[in-house]
């Protein structure tokens, strides 16, 4: 069996040059997250390189561009929040590769009352030791930014799609029974 | 060289898969019962082919082998490429379900020119089949990359910028792949000559 084992040596010389590198390509990511009144990006192809130059577009919920600009060289892109509704960013990494990523107004903090405004004329009404809610109300929320700032890191991380063997096995297990379908029906003929 | 899903428009995926439809039929009514086993092997080496990963810039990019699929199968390349495709778009996410018959249309249809255009060397001197092979594999993937320029075109408006920029891209890409065909042919000249087309199926053992 000399062309199957041509093939096996294919195989094995395809997960040879793969695994070590735990690489594949053809797909990007694109991760975002809120901190403050900024939006952070993160694009990636999915053996962990950063997407350099790619093409970031924010969409309104009627996918009208609202802002756009371009990834840096660890593939990141921020930009301050256009509007506190539901957005969607998009990202453009050429030729037909394109990821998503969803923000709902709940995250960009649009439920809530606006952050800033009020604060500055409570302030000299309450006493001078204590925190008006809004500002304690920003404090936290800058506290809990930096301190969750790791976790979604790891989030992203884990975002991330990564290759199986079980899949690229199961691959082949499907090709040599559409093989033997195949075969099967050509010969009732 | 797959097309995600959500870049193209709803004509062009529409067009893409009647074509990848047709294109399958023929390669399935071709499709010789003593064959079956090559193309299933080969449909194996292309869907595992797209895993080998090559860097080059800032792009990364990965094998297709459509040229020594073409090369090897004639018309029977379009099932085998569609059941590849299917199984990169649902193990590895790769392309899409909807993107199905336009990405088969991008690499299918290069290699059944390819066969059509370099088949008939394989068998004449090594270095007219290795060239010849090279040639296959290189033309295959630049083809596919004017078909995507060409698929892009129709839903970005800079038809012209794209398709160089995209051709530009796959330059380096369709030279390795011109590489990798050569040397498999170069092999299968060695170990099995009977894979090759051009001879007459009693021959394969």
């Amino acid at each position: 069996m000399k062309p199957a084992s041509f093939l096996c040596a294919l195989i094995a010389a395809a997960a040879f040059l793969v695994f070590p590198a735990g690489a594949f390509a053809h797909r990007v990511t694109l991760f975002a997250w809120v901190e403050g009144d900024t939006v952070h990006t993160e694009s990636k192809y999915p053996d962990g390189t950063r997407v350099r130059e790619g093409l970031i577009r924010v969409l309104d919920r009627e996918g009208r561009e609202l802002l756009q600009g371009k990834t840096n060289e660890r593939g990141e892109f921020s930009f301050p929040i256009p509007r506190r509704e539901d957005l969607r960013i998009v990202l453009e990494a050429g030729m037909g590769h394109r990821a998503d990523w969803p923000l709902t107004r709940e995250e960009l903090g649009g439920a809530g009352p606006p952050p800033s405004s009020p604060a500055p004329a409570q302030a000299p009404a309450t006493a001078p030791a204590a925190f008006s809610t809004a500002e304690l109300e920003q404090a936290l929320e800058k506290a809990l930014d930096r301190k969750l700032a790791p976790v979604v890191k790891l989030l992203s991380e884990l975002h991330e799609p990564r290759l199986r063997i079980a899949d690229i096995v199961g691959g082949l297990g499907w090709i040599i029974g559409l093989a033997g379908l195949a075969a099967w029906m050509k010969q009732r003929r | 060289m797959h097309l995600s899903e959500g870049v193209l428009s709803g004509p062009v995926l529409v067009a893409g898969a009647a074509l990848a439809a047709a294109g399958t039929a023929v390669g399935l009514k071709r499709l010789d019962p003593d064959r079956i086993a090559r193309t299933a092997m080969l449909a194996g080496a292309f869907f595992v082919a797209s895993l080998v990963h090559v860097p080059l810039g800032p792009a990364s990019v990965h094998l297709v082998l459509n040229g020594l699929v073409g090369l090897l199968l004639g018309w029977p390349a379009f099932p085998a490429i569609v059941v590849g495709l299917v199984l990169q778009a649902v193990f590895f996410q790769f392309g899409g379900l909807t993107t199905l018959g336009v990405n088969t249309l991008i690499m299918a249809l290069p290699a059944v020119i390819g066969y059509g255009l370099f088949s008939r060397f394989l068998q004449s001197g090594r270095a007219a089949a290795l060239a010849a092979a090279f040639a296959c594999g290189f033309l295959a993937v630049l083809l596919g990359g004017v078909l995507v320029g060409l698929a892009l075109s129709f839903t970005e408006e800079h038809f012209f910028n794209v398709a160089v920029a995209v051709i530009l891209a796959h330059l380096p890409v369709a030279v390795v792949e011109g590489v990798v065909t050569a040397l498999c042919v170069g092999f299968l000249r060695r170990v099995q000559p009977g894979l090759l087309p051009g001879r007459p199926p009693a021959e394969v053992p």
